[in-house]
């Protein structure tokens, strides 16, 4: 059964064309993916979705942070693995960032964010 | 030729009451006494003389007798007035000495000229004489009078000098040439006998002198203060006058007459006291207006500091903000830039090399990589700039460390001195960037020396704070562009950033020191970085 469901990933992040870079990349890569395009839409699907194994959250976006989106979750007590992908690094110091299970830079290379989302799948499926 | 009869009421041995119009009643005395009356009244008298021209001086001794008195008499009177005469003399000289004086005093700019006009008062001719004179000021916090300047020859040979070069100026001449610098060469002529001159005002005997408030002589002193202080000046007989003001003590003078050894008389006594009392006031006066300047002075470089610390305020802000943007705009790159690499990768990894567009997309590729790593240094130097890691260090190693680094790279013609405090303590500063301003410092004073020079490196342990100075003997800075060396993005190398001092300054600031830089246009740049022992917050996490 596992095998033959698709790993659902959702991507929250405000730029399309990220959007459209996560969506051709990682629908090749194998995966069932989501996208929205603000935090609170993303809260929406994960309530909708309750099936999703990983989301992938921007941090700086227009209206709710990512870090806000975060702790939200948090609250409603999602287990959902969270993974933060964001242009700053700095966000490592911030205490929130720290309820997220992995922190990725972006880059053009998504290896690192491909081998992150590998990692917590394995995590979950052991 | 008249001869003696009874009209000669002046020969008479005792005249009637009423025979002479110029005895009063009351005189009767002078009736019976002749040679009183002579002198009292008679040797005043028209009629005396109108007789005595008529006379034949042969006829009659007793005349001669009479006239003996008479001219012994007018002679006395004659003695009498010369002593008066020269009584008036002197003390109009001197009372135009005291208006002079005065006048002089009250228009002394300086301590050091009031101090001049004092001594050239006491000294010169025309005034107290004395060969020499010392000013000794109270030193309140000591309780002491200390010596502070000094006037006159040191020895016979000078004297002869002096006093023939000087013999035709007259006090004012002497006192309009005033100078600071002639204040500093008579002083420094003194400063051996001046600075032994401590003399304590709770000593009893200087105590009573200073109370009594008058001049007094000394001679052969046998002990005590007074013995010290006539050791000091080497003087046995000396005269020292109290300056006080209001009941308070301000100073001292001492003078004597070392080279010519005349003794000192009352009346030399008495103007030197009336000189000291008119200069005590000038001196306190002078004494107060400096503490008046000096407070000024304090005052406007506070003022000046107040401004600095605000255009830094400023300054910083902007670097703040500079800072933001950059890290705004680095951040903007970073989408577009995963976006393109990102697709790009994705269709590299659809195509086979063989496609035509294969290595377009591979240098896309590449470009969006290079240009994300760039973005990520940025950000990580920004980062950097911002935080602090600090500890203990010894910034003499590391001043020695740039030293022996210098030594190898220096261009040639420039020349490297220095110079390390031993007693530098330890520091806490962040060393990393400490270093890269020593650096920058060192790399401008490189820089400004094109045609060679010397470096000069040292540290300097002034409490509070450990300076380090790197000075260059290079062109200096402008005058136009003093102010702006510090601004971001200001700079007037070909090819500068205009960061690294502005950066310098930060990092300085940051540690809670300061950069403070002298220049003199063609004679090179000093530049001093001040670090507290432990300073600034510490901008870490």
């Amino acid at each position: 059964m596992a095998e033959e469901r698709k790993n659902k990933i959702l991507f929250v992040d405000d730029d399309p064309n990220i959007r459209l870079l996560y969506e051709t990349v990682f629908k090749k890569e194998g995966y069932d993916v989501l996208l929205a395009e603000s935090g609170e839409e993303g809260r929406k699907i994960v309530e909708m979705n309750p099936d999703i194994d990983i989301i992938v959250l921007d941090i700086k976006m227009k209206g709710e942070s990512g870090l806000q989106t975060l702790q939200q979750l948090v609250k409603e007590k999602r287990k959902i693995p969270v993974i933060i992908c964001s242009a700053y690094s700095s966000y490592q110091d911030d205490f929130t960032s720290w309820l997220a299970d992995a922190y990725v830079v972006k880059s053009p290379d998504l290896s690192e964010l491909k081998m992150q989302i590998k990692k917590l799948l394995n995590k979950k499926y052991r | 030729m008249p001869t003696i009869n009874d009209d000669f009421c002046w020969l008479k041995e005792v005249l009637d009451p009423g025979e002479c119009p110029f005895i009063l009643p009351e005189e009767e005395d002078l009736l019976r006494d002749r040679e009183r009356r002579l002198r009292r009244r008679c040797i005043e008298c028209k009629k005396f003389y109108d007789d005595i021209s008529k006379l034949d001086l042969d006829e009659n001794n007793e005349i001669l007798d009479i006239l003996r008195i008479a001219l012994d008499e007018l002679a006395a009177r004659n003695r009498e007035y010369e002593r008066m005469h020269q009584f008036i003399t002197l003390h109009t000289s001197r009372f135009e000495v005291y208006h002079e004086v005065l006048a002089a005093l009250q228009s002394g700019r300086s301590l050091p000229n009031v101090a001049y006009i004092l001594l050239v008062a006491i000294t010169c001719k025309e005034g107290a004489s004395f060969n020499r004179a010392f000013l000794l000021l109270y030193d309140q916090e000591r309780d002491v009078f200390t010596g502070f300047f000094a006037l006159g020859p040191r020895t016979p040979e000078e004297a002869a000098k002096i006093w023939s070069e000087l013999g035709d100026n007259s006090l004012q001449d002497l006192i309009s040439r005033f100078s600071d610098n002639l204040f500093e060469k008579e002083r420094e002529k003194f400063s051996d006998i001046l600075e032994r001159l401590i003399v304590p005002l709770h000593d009893e005997v200087i105590w009573n002198i200073v109370m009594s408030n008058r001049a007094r002589r000394i001679k052969n002193p046998q002990k005590g203060m007074l013995k010290e202080i006539g050791e000091v000046i080497g003087s046995s007989e000396y005269a020292i006058s109290p300056l006080t003001s209001r009941d308070k003590p301000v100073g001292l003078v001492i003078a004597d007459n070392i080279i010519t050894n005349r003794p000192i008389d009352k009346g030399k006594l008495e103007f030197l006291e009336v000189l000291t009392y008119q200069g005590s006031i000038a001196i306190e006066r002078a004494i107060y207006y400096e503490e008046l300047q000096r407070n000024i002075h304090e005052l406007k470089k506070l003022n000046v500091a107040l401004k600095d610390y605000h255009e830094t305020i400023t300054r910083m802000e902007k670097m703040l903000a500079v800072g933001e943007i950059l890290h705004q705009i680095a951040h903007d790159f970073k989408n577009p830039v995963t976006v393109i690499g990102g697709l790009a990768n994705f269709m590299l990894d659809s195509i086979d090399e063989s496609h035509p567009m294969y290595s377009h997309l591979k240098a896309i590729k590449e470009e969006a990589d290079r240009l994300s790593q760039m973005l990520n240094s940025t950000l990580k130097a920004l980062r950097e700039k911002f935080s602090l890691e600090k500890d203990w260090w010894d910034l003499n190693a590391l001043i020695k460390k740039k030293i022996d680094e210098l030594r190898a790279i220096l261009p040639p013609n420039t020349r490297i001195k220095w110079e390390i405090d031993p007693n530098l303590p330890h520091i806490f500063v962040d060393l990393v960037q400490i270093e890269n301003c020593i650096d920058n410092l060192i790399n401008n004073a490189i820089e400004a020396m094109p045609r060679g020079g010397t470096l000069t490196l040292k540290t300097r342990w002034t409490p509070p704070y450990v300076e380090i100075i790197v000075s260059d003997t290079g062109a200096g800075v402008k005058e136009e562009v003093k102010d702006r060396i510090f601004e971001e993005f200001f700079t007037t190398k070909k090819d500068g950033t205009g960061l690294g001092l502005p950066s310098c300054k930060k990092i300085v600031d940051a540690h809670g020191g300061r950069i403070e830089f002298s220049s003199e246009q063609g004679k090179g740049a000093t530049f001093v970085i001040k670090l507290p022992l432990e300073g600034g917050e510490d901008k870490n996490g």
